[in-house]
């Protein structure tokens, strides 16, 4: 069973067309990297996939949950990190993790929930202050935990790395081989080039919404991935 | 991986909005303004029952002084010091009921008074009774009802009316649009919960908290205004009840504007908008559709009748009063004397036809009245901001439906004392002038004062005031559960995109 499926997915916003025939499978423990420029249709493929928002055309699975009439129960299988993760400013780091998860019909103790913010690599001494005070890398390690809590089967990243410096990223991408690792398929919307060829199994170039490309990231060397890359956008 | 239970989401939403400030200060100045108005209330009513004490303890003296000159005026004289006349003289039956029969009508506050001020500004809860004053008493109270011009007096009342829902409304905007205005809500939506589960659990914590601590400083309130708690436990009962559906009519309008998740600053200014309309707007537009529609009768109108009645009679009181004596079986023999008879004698027969020729005016006062009581009830429906004040007055006995009866009560109460008095007053006219020798001051035609009836009035038991207002208390449970679930259908998805 694909961890996601999307097929000929269509959506438009009045006379734009966001996304157009999309078809995308990912296994599980596969990291899939979306590129594409701003305004590509990554943001848009993934609210479709959160059931934010219904394709005209197309199908949606998500671990075998049909994400058009289940949303909930496809919602419930997704890690999703947003493009900026804001929390609680006044609930520490456990504490805006435990509503979280909560939120996803989870309960965890604090035991647990110190463990996944050490996995995210938030350093344990922030793990009680308020969020209010923290940076945006650090409210982005705990949206990992949070994603992780869910123990889904698809991670949703949404330009995980922009904003974050290189050891943050690097962290993330650590968090991103573990994941899979374990089973997990990761599907990340970005245009950080080279965080792609450093994580990424297969690579899908979005451009005006349709999929120009898709490759095994194996097959591309940096400088290769980078010259494909403008020569997609280009044509 | 399953959707959170409510009762968890509820429990973790309970503490986090038990920690806000935001919900305690909102509970502190609604539980000030509580007290205050109830306070300024059971200030001014205690001031109107002290006056009513007065009152009484008047009639009281009145009765024993006139007692008094009755036995002075009765004592034989043994040298002419002369006669009293007849207006200070209460063995002369004339001077006793134009100048001693004077009571007082009392309508006394009930425990539960604090609770709404009502009509207890505008209207007087002691009329003072004399025989010969038409219809029962003068009208010395305003012409017109201020309620029409402003929101009202600051009042208990006031309080849960208006400014009750401004705290809530406050609330719920601030605390459910929390996330969503601090670009958090895409995470929560992307969790397994679903928007009416979610903000549901806000809602009934915000709800836990809030309805507890409003019903307690109701309480409270009112204990601190003296309203003695233990006697009026049922009509106390219902108007926490009736606060109790007001919190849930408001929260259902706030549900059904949260439902979709607006932004803080448009989610304020739409409960700005149903607050003034329902509040301010809509009253007022039904006030001044009333009064273009049924305008009430023109007082200055009324005090030009009564002008012009009396300069007739007055023109035409021979010819009336010979033609009342003529009228009389008991009488008729003594119409010769229809332009001798004193002030107090000629009155007992020219009130009752200054009244007759005043009354088509007075019908139409009263009708007006009754036609405004009415459609107030009814636009309570229309506007359970109305309908809620009038439902604590009906509880509190500041309604005007009770004015009106202790006034029709004093009117009754007149009648009665004119049927004591004025046929012994008449009854003098057949008999021969009094002797001229003067024996005594008092001209003995009345050697007694009379015992007079007291002033009673039926009140509405606790029960039927109660009764009174449980239509208009389902109402509101209706219009309460309707928004509710009307809000509950509408928060069907996350506006997250
Ligand atoms: N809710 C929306 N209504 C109208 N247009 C939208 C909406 N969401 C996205 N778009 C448009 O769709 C296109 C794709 O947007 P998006 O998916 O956010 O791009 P990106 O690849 O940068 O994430 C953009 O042109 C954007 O303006
Ligand atoms: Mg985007």
């Amino acid at each position: 069973m694909s961890a996601l499926r999307l097929d000929s997915v269509s959506i438009s916003f009045g006379p734009l067309h966001a996304v157009e025939d999309l078809s995308i499978q990912l296994q599980p423990g596969e990291v899939y990297a979306l590129l594409g420029p701003n305004g590509a249709g990554k943001t848009t493929t993934l609210n479709m996939i959160l059931g934010f928002l219904r394709p005209e055309r197309g199908s949606i699975t998500v671990a075998g949950v049909d994400a058009l009439t289940d949303p909930l129960g496809a919602r419930a299988r997704i890690g999703y990190l947003p493009e900026t993760v804001m929390l609680h400013p006044t609930l520490s780091a456990i504490e805006n993790l435990t509503y979280f998860a909560l939120l996803a019909g989870r309960k965890i103790d604090v035991t647990t929930a110190r463990k996944l913010l050490g996995e995210a690599g938030l350093q344990s001494d922030a793990h009680e202050r308020h969020s209010g005070s923290f940076s945006k890398g650090m409210r982005q390690k705990v949206g990992v935990a949070i994603a992780l809590a869910k123990e889904a089967n698809l991670l949703l990243l949404d330009e995980p790395t922009s904003g974050l410096d290189a050891s943050a990223a690097n962290d993330l991408s650590n968090v991103i081989r573990a994941a899979s690792s374990r089973g997990i398929a990761v599907l990340m919307a970005t245009h950080d080039l080279f965080r792609v060829k450093d994580v990424a199994h297969r690579l899908g170039i979005l451009r005006s919404g349709k999929l120009v490309d898709e490759r095994d990231a194996a097959t591309l060397d940096p400088v290769a991935l980078e010259q494909l890359y403008l020569q997609r956008l280009a044509s | 991986m399953s959707a959170p239970a409510f009762r968890d989401l509820f429990v973790w939403e309970w503490r986090h909005v038990g920690r806000s400030p935001l919900l305690w200060s909102i509970v502190v100045i609604l539980l000030a303004s509580f007290c205050w108005g109830a306070l300024t209330t059971a200030f001014k009513h205690n001031e109107q029952s002290a006056a009513l004490e007065r009152a009484r303890a008047d009639d009281q003296a009145l009765i024993a002084s006139t007692a008094e000159r009755a036995v002075a005026y009765r004592a034989k004289i043994t040298e002419d010091a002369g006669q009293v006349a007849y207006w200070q003289d209460p063995t002369n039956v004339a001077g006793y009921s134009e100048y001693f029969v004077r009571r007082h009508a009392l309508k006394p506050h009930l425990p539960l008074s604090p609770l709404a001020t009502g009509v207890s500004d505008l209207a007087p809860s002691r009329l003072e009774i004399k025989l010969n004053t038409p219809f029962g008493f003068n009208d010395t109270y305003d012409f017109e009802n201020p309620r029409g011009l402003a929101l009202g007096r600051f009042d208990f009342a006031f309080a849960v009316v208006v400014l009750l829902p401004i705290g809530l409304l406050l609330l719920c905007a601030l605390l459910i649009t929390f996330e969503r205005d601090r670009g958090m809500l895409r995470l929560v939506a992307a969790q397994a919960v679903g928007p009416r589960r979610w903000i549901g659990a806000r809602m009934a914590a915000i709800l836990a908290w809030f309805v507890p601590a409003v019903l307690l400083a109701q309480v409270v309130a009112l204990a601190i205004a003296g309203v003695p708690l233990g006697q009026v436990a049922a009509p106390l009962a219902v108007s926490l009840v009736l606060t109790l559906l007001y919190i849930f009519f408001w929260s259902g309008i706030a549900l059904f504007v949260l439902a979709r998740q607006p932004s803080a600053g448009a989610a304020l200014g739409m409960f700005g908008a149903i607050w003034a309309l329902l509040i301010i707007g809509l009253p007022m537009a039904i006030s001044a559709l009333v009064a273009t529609v049924d305008p009430p009768p023109s007082a200055v109108e009324y005090v030009d009748a009564q002008r012009r009645v009396r300069d007739e009679i007055d023109a035409e009181r021979d010819a009336l009063l010979t033609q009342a004596l003529g009228a009389r079986p008991d009488l008729a023999a003594h119409v010769h004397r229809a332009t001798s008879l004193d002030y107090a004698t000629r009155l007992s027969f020219l009130v009752p036809e200054i009244e007759r020729r005043l009354s088509p005016q007075r019908v139409a006062m009263e009708d007006h009245r009754v036609r405004q009581e009415r459609i107030a009830f009814a636009t309570g429906f229309l506007l359970p901001t109305l309908g809620i004040e009038s439902a604590f007055a009906a509880l509190a006995g500041t309604d005007p439906e009770r004015q009106r009866r202790f006034e029709q009560a004093a009117r009754e109460y007149q009648q009665q004392l004119r049927a004591c008095v004025y046929p012994l007053v008449q009854a003098e006219i057949t008999k021969p002038p009094a002797p001229p020798v003067r024996e005594t001051r008092g001209r003995l035609n009345l050697p007694e004062p009379l015992d007079l009836p007291e002033f009673s009035m039926t009140e509405a038991s606790n029960a039927e005031r109660i009764r009174n207002v449980l239509p208009f208390a389902f109402w509101l449970a209706l219009l309460a559960t309707v928004t509710s679930i009307a809000g509950w259908r509408r928060a069907d998805r996350w506006q997250v995109t």
